[in-house]
Parts: structure tokens; C-alpha cells; sequence
């Protein structure tokens, strides 16, 4: 009787063996498997056997079926696929497919963002103000008196004598801290709007500017700040070097350079030979524009700092002509998909 | 400014190298903006002239008016390097001629304006070429040589800060000084030829009758040295700033002398200055001193007493400083010490530093000489606390999102705009779009007035880029317009427009798309997903009056409302608008102000039960009059409230084959459902032939087979 089993077995190979397409595989398994099966019927001449006999060729005859099954899935797969192969193409895959319109930020509106991002991701969040200022806010508030020569470091566009096109975001500094109580953490991005305009000045253009006002803030805290963003935006490697400089509500004041990735601190056009590029301004908090907004400069200290994203965006993606920006040519714009 | 190695070198002894000069000062707040470096031979009136020079751009900040010379640099130099810092020149050089005869009435009228005036007569003056070493020095900083006396004037000022003026002593009429104020309207020719007229606020210097100069800011013609002059009178003097400052802005005549003084002179180096001018004035000049240094006194600033912490600058700084190492930087830069005990000092800084006041003013000297670098970067300990949020932001930000995703680029225009485009966009007198701010001081014409609404420039895009071919365009733009209030505020209301504009192809370039443009539909389409995001509800658009938008086609555009206040339209661009910036295909566009959405409050959505039976749907198409609206049919069948109809929209709208021509056909899909049982086929089709029936009656409707 095993031996009967184990012919039917390699018969059952043989034809496997041989089939070349499904219908004929499915003949297979009928003849061993189905109710007709060879495999099935030997399984019906079991009550004949002796009892001793019985559980021994049932175990051999269900191994067998088992053995053939997964033979013929087996089979069924390679099948499956050389038979689609060799069929009539439906689709050209290589067509591409149907895809909606993709738009893009305006790139100045992206590395915002991105600025943004990395300032909310430390604990600031955004304030916003008009654009069109009272001059208290633009300059008296920040320690910029009318007949000051700190006036002439920004060309200002006037509306009437005491209004004027913001040249800075910091009036949002004043108008925040007016309206709330230390401590506060403040970034302020927006248009910005000076008298300047050729070859390197837009007469608009934008600006962040961040404020951090609390009890025990320092210049060191101020550094540490400012190092970990411009190595977050450029690279961890970015070298980062601090001058004194001055901005009339700040003090100490800072320009903030960073090692030119150009040439690599060696000199080129685009750091003017000298291996530095000025990013930032920045500087703690005067404590006349402390005492203007009603805060006891005895009891907090604070750091501002701002930048120019037109800067931040020529940097990253090497645009060196900054009238680009604004001519909103359709060719440009495309390529910050 | 400009400085050379040399020149320095006459004040400090100096041996660095020039690159370390220019290190050193730009990390102490000097910035060297340029190096160049000088290869002939400079003949100096130091011994040993060097073969090799070395000349400094340097940005000098407005606050440092100390600095804006050549001593002024040294002595900087020297608080950096902790050198002794020594000018030679004046007392040992300079000895008071025995009888000086010749007095001279100088007075000074206002003495608010004028802190100190110092005059001397130097007679048998020979006006001529200056020497050769005197011509090198100006040339050296970019300054023309003139004659003697004027060249000796300019080396004064560039070397020690001083501005000087020298008057024809014989053309002063009355051989007199007044220091006065101008007369209402009174006249004077400036050195530079051209007529001044004066008003009450300037101050000038004026001889018996008439003023000679404008104080501090430039002399008379009338006055001036020329090659017969044999007597000059030489001023020396302290004004104060800001009228200085006032004067040279009202006449728009800046001048070497007038940034100086607006900035504000030494009014401890006025006396040095001028005698070292009257020494080289005799020794180059062959003049001889016959008067003597008269002075009249006006208020001249006086030193201040300031307390400064130690602890204070430790914490502003953030930096474990010793005391004696802040004193002493302090004591570098000239700063007297008065007194002092354990945790305060009383300091007293040099008149010279008028930008040191308060306390922080001493920190940041610290804070710069110890230099930056060494400042060590930390981290605050910030405490943790929750800001309000900027909802205006949020609306910005949330816009542009959304119009990004929608396949759109953003474009960025300025704020300010051409006054052609409200000409242009025919928007009517009354609209409030034509009162535009306009600015004082514009770039150009082109850029002269703020903006209003966003379409015109948003359409300028689209005439720039179809100049280059480019006629699939699919612009947004999310801004500030500038909208002049009717009330008392003197700002101007500033609202948060979004707009959109369409034009070319309806799908992106493909084999697989149909080569159609956009319609009507698409900008509809859109601007309904958009406000979508801002509001579910209280959003209406109305067919749109033409006078309010002159600018759009007449039957192709809607008015677009929030809670029955308009907030913007949608629809074509009139082709006569778009004709004026030859533009000839059709451009779709929307604007919205989003100002009205910035206090919608948070609200969160609340969760409806899924409904339990399953819904029936019927679809009917009819067959109706062509001018009527579906919106009217909709709202007829809605407003019947039929128990179970869930809900009802449009699936077709046909015209053409098979439809008469004044008709068209309007499929409608009808949902049944009920929450309590699963309706059945029949009572549905009941229900739904006996609505069917009152539609065909209620608009003389046909059914379609
Ligand atoms: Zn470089």
C-alpha cells in the first residue's frame, strides 16, 4: 500500500514537472486531489485495511496530499507570473502619471517659516504690529529721539510728519510689552519699509526680530541663543563670531557674523575678502526702552536681536540678484517647488 | 573715515602688524571695512618716514564722535592695548608770542547754542601750496588739497577732531564776532557759491552786520581766504549738536564739519586744537599770532558723576569679571574714578564721551574691551509659561497654506503701487479703494502710493510674465492693504487681503489631461474650498453689482459676504481692465479680506452619532427654463422640509442635443433617510413623486426621458 502511495507521489512530480499553464495544473490537481483524486480514492480503501495497518497509511496518505498542495501552489505562482508577461501589455507604466498642480511659497515666505519654526521650537511665539507707524513706536519708544544722528541709519519713508512706513519690526517689540507683563518671548517677522533702493536694497523687504525679557537674562545667554540658531539654519559646523556694534535700544549691542561657506574663511566676493558675512544685530535690552514701556530695568534685563530674510534667503539658496524677489517672474518663483 | 598707520603712529607707539590693527579694532566696534595699502614714499614730519603705508576704511558708529579722527583712533587704540597714550605736540611745541596787542570783540548771544567760541588773529599770513607732506596726509584720506590755511584747517580736524574755520580777518566788517541766531528770511552765499536763505532756528556767525558763516556747518563767501588775504581770523568752537544737527538738514548741506559737530566736538579739546592750528599756521604759513586766543563762553557741557555696580555689569554681561578688571578698563578709556565703596563706584567719564550716561554705558565699554570672544555662550534658565497666540498671524499663515496646497505660487509685490493702477482698474469716486496714502518722500512716482487692494499689482505679475511667455499662471498673493480710516486715528486701517488669479490651462501639461482653460467655475470652486477653512458657515455669494467692482465682467462675478457684510469678490477680470496691460486672455481672480475671520473663536467640532439605517437616493432630472437659477430650485425643495429628504445636490447640468434652446436640464439627486427604521422602496418612491409633481408645477417643468 506505501508503496502504491509513493508511486502516485512521483507520477503526481513527473506531471508537474511537465505543465506549462494553469488549466493544465488544475487538471493535476483534480486527477490526485479531487473527490476522484488518486490520493482521495486510496484514502476510501482504508476500512479495509487491519487496524494496526490504519493509522500508519492514513498518516502516509495525508502527507502525501499535503506534500502535492503546496507542490502545485508553488507551481500555481510561477505560473501566474510568466503567464502575465507574456500576455498583451495594457498599461505603458513609463507614462506619467496624473498629477495636480503643484504650487510653491514665494522663497522669502519659506525660510520665514523656517526661521520661524526654529524660534517657536524654542519657546517664542509671534507678535505682530501695523506697517504703517506712528514714529513714537518706530523710534521715539526705542530710544531714537528726533534730532539723534541714529535717525540718518535709516532712510524712512514718511506719510506725514509723525507717521511713517515701519523700518523696523521692533515697534512690535514696544507695542507687545506695553500691553503685557514680563516674562515675554517674542518673535515679530514682517515687511519692513526703508528709502533705499538699488543694486543691494529692495525698498521693501522683510525682517524677524526676537525679544526676551525676564529677571537674569545676559549677553552670554544672548550668545547662546544665537550660536544654536545659525547653526540649526546653516550647519552645525557654522562658525559664529560676535562684534561690538550700536543700535540705539540696545546695550551692549552686537553684529553677528558667521563664517563665510563660500570659500570656507578664506576670502571671496560674496564675504568682500574678509572669510565673515554679517547676518544679525543684536544687543541687551537698554533700559531706556525699559523705562518708556513701563518696566523697572532695576528688576529685568532682556536680549533682542533681528535679521533680514532676503539675507537668510540669498544664503541658502545662493540667489545674487535681490530684485528677483519682487518682479515675481514665474520662472523663479517655480523653482522653490 | 580714514586713518593711516602713520598718522596713528604720531600719537602711540605702534607695533603690530596691520592686519592685527585691523582685527583688533573691528572687535572692539571699530569696523575696518578696507585696507590699502600706500607704496611710495610718505614724508611725514616724523623723522623717519616708512617706505610703506597702510590706510583704514573704518565705519565709525553715530554714538562714537570720539572716534572720528586720528587721536580719537589712538586713543582707543591705546585703552585696547593697554598703552600710554601721549600728544606730544602741543604743549612742548606751542609758546604764547610775548605782546599781543590786537583784541578782537567776540560774543556769543545765545549760549545754549554755543558752548565756547575761540578766535585768534595770526597776521602776514603768504597763502600758497601746502607742503608736500601736508598734500600727501590729505591725499592719503581722500581729501583734495587747497591751500595752506585750508589744508591746515582740514589736518586738524582729520587728526585731532576738531573742525576749524579760518575768515579773511580785513572782509569782517567792523572786525567783529557775534554769535547769533539768524534773521527771519536773512541771506548768505555759502563757501560752495550758491545762496542760503536762513531762518530764526539757525544759528549763525555774523560780523557788525551781516553773518559770515553758518555756524558749524559751512563759512560765507563773503569771508572766505583767498590767495591776497594776508590777516585771518581763526575759529575754533563747541556747538551744540542738534541745532547743528537741524540746520545742516534744513539747508540739506551736510559737510565734513557738520558731522562732526552734529555729533558733537570735545569740548575739552577746543583750546589744544586751535593752538596747535595757530603753530602750524605760523610755521607753514609765515604767519604771526597777533592776537590771543579770545574766548568767549557760552554753556559748555559739564563732566557728570555716575554711580556704577559691579554686580550689575556681572549679570547684564553674564560673565564672573573682577572688579579691578572693570575699573581698569574703565581707567583705560579716560574714565576718572571719584570715589568709591564696596559695591559702588562713582565714576566721572570724559566730556568727549557724550554717548556714556547712564550705568549700561559703562557695561558695554567693559563689555567691548574685555571683546566678545570672551563672553562665554550659555543658555537661560528660562521658566516654562504659556504667550498668547497672534491671531492675525495664524490667518496669514493658514491662507497661504491653504493656497500653497491648492497648486498656487505666491507672489510677493510691494506695498506701495502705482497711482495708474486705480486710474486703470476704473474704481469709482466713492469707492474707498481710490483714497489712497500717498508718500512724502517716494522712490519714484511708480512707487508712490499704498495700496488698497491687492488685484492690480497681482495682474502687473501677469503682464510681466506672459511678456516672457508664460500664460498658465496661477498666482496668489496674501498681504496688507492700507484702507485711511474715517475716524480720529491718525493709522491708517490695515487689512489682510488674500487674492488669487487664474489664467491658461485648467490642468497641468499632459498626455492625459484635457486641454482646457479655466472658467468661472474654477474660481468659484476655489475661493468656496478656501473660505471653507475660515468659516462653515454665514458665507453667501450674491451676483455682484458692476458698479461695485468696475473692474469685473458684468455677468461674471459674485460678491462675496460673511454674516452680510461683503469681504470680497470673485469672477472674471473685465477684458477692457486687462486691455490696459496687454493682457487678451481671460484671467479669473478672487480677493477677500480676511480681517473679518480673525475673531472667530476657537471651536471645536462635536461629534454626530453616525446614522444607524441606510440612506435611499432618487435621482430626477428636469428640464427647465434657461434663465432660471438652480440655487432657486434648491432652496424651493429645502425650505418644503419633506420628512426623510436628507439632503439634495446637483448632478447635472445640461444643455444642447436634444434640449430645447431657451432650456436646459438639472439633475438632482434626492437622499432619503430616516433614523428609526430603513425606509422602504415604496413609501420612498411616495414621498419622493409627490415632491417631483410640485416641482414640475411650481416652475413649469418638464421631466427629462
Ligand atoms: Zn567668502
Amino acid at each position: 500500500m506505501l508503496e502504491k502511495i509513493k508511486n502516485i507521489l512521483s507520477q503526481a512530480n513527473e506531471e508537474l514537472e511537465k505543465v506549462s499553464d494553469l488549466a493544465g495544473l488544475d487538471n493535476i490537481r483534480v486527477s490526485y486531489l479531487g473527490k476522484k483524486g488518486h490520493l482521495t480514492l486510496i484514502l476510501r480503501t482504508l476500512g479495509s485495511l487491519s487496524p494496526e495497518e490504519r493509522p500508519v497509511v492514513g498518516d502516509s496518505i495525508n502527507k502525501a496530499k499535503a506534500e502535492l498542495e503546496e507542490k502545485i501552489s508553488l507551481k500555481k505562482e510561477t505560473l501566474e507570473k510568466t503567464t502575465s508577461k507574456s500576455s498583451t501589455k495594457l498599461l505603458d507604466l513609463t507614462l506619467p502619471g496624473r498629477t495636480p498642480f503643484k504650487g510653491a511659497y514665494h522663497p522669502i515666505t519659506q525660510i520665514l517659516n523656517e526661521i520661524c519654526d526654529i524660534f517657536t521650537s524654542l519657546g517664542f511665539t509671534v507678535s505682530q504690529g501695523p506697517e504703517i507707524e506712528l514714529d513714537f513706536y518706530n523710534f521715539e519708544a526705542l530710544n531714537i529721539p528726533a534730532e539723534h544722528p541714529a535717525r540718518d541709519m535709516q532712510d524712512t519713508f514718511y506719510v506725514s510728519d509723525n507717521v511713517v512706513l515701519r523700518t523696523h519690526t521692533s515697534p512690535i517689540q514696544i507695542r507687545t510689552m506695553q500691553k503685557r507683563k514680563p516674562p515675554l518671548k517674542i518673535i515679530a517677522p514682517g515687511k519692513v519699509y526703508r528709502c533705499d533702493s538699488d543694486i543691494t536694497h529692495t525698498p521693501m523687504f522683510h525682517q524677524i526680530e526676537g525679544l526676551h525679557v525676564d529677571k537674569d537674562l545676559s549677553f552670554s545667554h544672548l550668545k547662546g541663543l544665537l550660536i544654536q540658531f545659525l547653526q540649526k539654519f546653516f550647519s552645525a559646523d557654522t562658525k559664529v563670531r560676535f562684534r561690538p556694534s550700536f543700535f540705539p535700544f540696545t546695550e551692549p549691542s552686537a553684529e553677528v557674523d558667521i563664517g563665510c561657506m563660500m570659500c570656507g574663511g578664506s576670502g571671496c566676493r560674496v564675504c568682500k575678502g574678509t572669510g565673515w558675512i554679517e547676518v544679525l544685530g543684536a544687543g541687551m535690552v537698554h533700559p531706556q526702552v525699559f523705562r518708556n514701556v513701563g518696566y523697572d530695568p532695576a528688576e529685568f534685563t532682556g536680549y533682542a536681536f533681528g535679521l533680514g530674510i532676503e539675507r537668510f534667503t540669498m544664503l541658502r539658496y545662493g540667489i545674487n540678484d535681490i530684485r528677483l524677489y519682487y518682479e515675481n517672474d514665474i520662472r523663479f518663483l517655480e523653482q522653490f517647488k | 573715515m580714514k586713518v593711516s598707520y602713520s598718522g596713528l603712529k604720531e600719537f602711540i607707539p605702534l607695533n603690530i602688524s596691520e592686519t592685527e590693527l585691523s582685527y583688533s579694532l573691528t572687535m572692539k566696534g571699530i569696523e575696518v571695512e578696507d585696507i590699502s595699502v600706500i607704496e611710495h614714499e610718505v614724508i611725514l614730519t616724523v623723522d623717519k618716514p616708512p617706505a610703506k603705508d597702510y590706510i583704514f576704511e573704518l565705519s565709525v558708529t553715530p554714538n562714537r564722535m570720539d572716534c572720528l579722527s586720528f587721536m580719537g583712533i589712538a586713543r582707543e587704540l591705546a585703552a585696547i592695548y593697554d598703552i600710554s597714550f601721549h600728544n606730544k605736540k602741543i604743549e612742548i611745541d606751542y609758546k604764547e608770542p610775548y605782546k599781543l596787542n590786537l583784541t578782537v570783540p567776540i560774543s556769543i548771544q545765545n549760549s545754549d547754542l554755543c558752548g565756547i567760541y575761540v578766535g585768534v588773529v595770526i597776521d602776514k599770513v603768504k597763502i600758497g601750496q601746502s607742503p608736500e607732506w601736508l598734500k600727501k596726509f590729505l591725499e592719503n584720506i581722500g581729501v583734495r588739497s587747497i591751500n595752506n590755511v585750508v589744508d591746515i584747517t582740514n589736518y586738524i580736524m582729520f587728526q585731532w577732531g576738531q573742525p576749524l574755520h579760518a575768515f579773511d580777518f580785513d572782509k569782517l566788517e567792523g572786525h567783529e564776532i557775534i554769535v547769533r541766531n539768524a534773521r527771519e528770511g536773512e541771506k548768505i552765499k555759502t563757501l560752495d557759491g550758491k545762496e542760503r536763505i536762513l531762518d530764526s532756528s539757525m544759528l549763525v556767525i555774523a560780523d557788525k552786520y551781516n553773518p559770515v558763516g553758518i555756524a558749524g556747518v559751512m563759512g560765507g563767501e563773503s569771508s572766505e581766504v583767498t590767495t591776497d588775504t594776508k590777516t585771518i581770523l581763526l575759529e575754533a568752537a563747541w556747538f551744540l549738536p542738534q541745532s547743528i544737527r537741524k540746520t545742516a538738514k534744513k539747508l540739506k548741506l551736510p559737510s565734513e564739519a557738520s558731522h562732526r559737530f552734529e555729533r558733537g566736538v570735545d569740548p575739552e579739546g577746543v583750546m589744544d586744537a586751535c593752538k596747535r592750528a595757530v603753530k602750524l599756521l605760523c610755521d607753514i604759513c609765515g604767519g604771526a599770532q597777533t592776537s590771543q586766543f579770545i574766548t568767549a563762553n557760552g554753556n559748555l557741557p559739564k563732566r557728570k558723576r555716575i554711580i556704577f555696580k559691579p554686580e550689575k555689569a556681572r549679570k547684564i554681561i553674564g560673565a564672573k569679571l573682577k572688579d579691578n578688571e572693570m575699573i581698569n578698563i574703565l581707567r583705560r578709556l579716560g574714565i576718572d574714578i571719584i570715589s568709591h565703596d564696596i559695591d559702588n563706584f562713582i565714576l566721572s567719564p570724559p566730556l568727549r564721551r557724550f554717548d556714556i550716561t547712564e550705568e549700561i554705558d559703562f557695561i558695554e565699554e567693559i563689555s567691548r574691551i574685555v571683546g566678545f570672544e570672551n563672553i562665554q555662550a550659555t543658555y537661560p534658565k528660562t521658566p516654562v509659561f504659556i504667550q498668547p497666540e497672534e491671531p492675525l498671524y495664524k490667518l496669514e499663515t493658514s491662507a497661504k497654506d491653504i493656497l500653497k496646497n491648492l497648486g498656487l505660487f505666491q507672489v510677493i509685490n510691494y506695498s506701495f503701487t502705482n497711482p495708474k493702477n486705480i486710474k486703470n482698474f476704473a474704481v469709482s469716486e466713492s469707492d474707498k479703494r481710490i483714497n489712497t496714502i500717498s508718500l512724502q518722500n517716494p522712490i519714484s512716482y511708480e512707487q508712490s502710493e499704498m495700496r488698497t487692494f491687492l488685484l492690480p499689482q497681482i495682474v502687473e505679475n501677469i503682464q510681466h510674465n506672459i511678456a516672457f511667455n508664460k500664460r498658465d499662471l496661477r498666482l496668489f498673493e496674501v498681504g496688507k492693504v492700507f484702507i485711511k480710516d474715517d475716524n480720529t486715528s491718525p493709522l491708517p486701517l490695515e487689512e489682510i487681503h488674500a487674492a488669487v488669479v487664474l489664467t491658461g490651462r485648467k490642468y497641468p501639461p499632459s498626455w492625459t489631461y484635457p486641454n482646457e482653460n479655466v472658467d468661472f467655475y474654477d474660481i468659484k470652486g476655489m475661493a468656496e474650498y478656501f473660505l471653507n477653512f475660515f468659516s462653515e458657515t454665514g458665507i453667501e455669494f450674491m451676483e455682484g453689482n458692476n458698479t461695485d467692482e468696475p473692474f469685473m465682467l458684468a455677468d461674471a462675478h459674485l460678491d462675496i459676504f460673511y454674516n452680510n457684510i461683503k469681504i470680497g469678490y470673485l469672477g472674471e477680470i473685465s477684458p477692457n481692465i486687462l486691455k490696459n496691460y496687454d493682457i487678451l486672455t481671460k484671467v479669473f481672480a478672487f480677493e477677500i479680506n480676511l480681517l473679518p475671520f480673525s475673531d472667530i473663536n476657537k471651536h471645536y467640532k462635536r461629534f454626530q452619532p453616525l446614522p444607524r439605517f441606510p440612506n435611499i437616493s432618487r435621482d430626477t432630472a428636469f428640464i427647465l427654463d434657461f434663465n432660471l437659477s438652480s440655487q432657486e430650485i434648491l432652496i424651493y425643495i429645502l425650505q418644503k422640509n419633506i420628512e426623510f429628504l436628507n439632503n439634495i445636490d446637483i448632478f447635472d447640468v445640461y444643455t444642447g442635443k436634444n434640449i430645447e434652446k431657451d432650456k436646459k436640464s438639472l439633475g438632482i439627486r434626492f437622499n432619503y433617510m430616516s433614523d428609526e427604521r430603513t425606509l422602504t422602496d415604496s413609501e420612498v418612491d411616495e414621498i419622493h413623486n409627490s415632491l417631483i409633481e410640485e416641482v414640475l408645477s411650481k416652475f413649469d417643468a418638464k421631466l427629462r426621458d
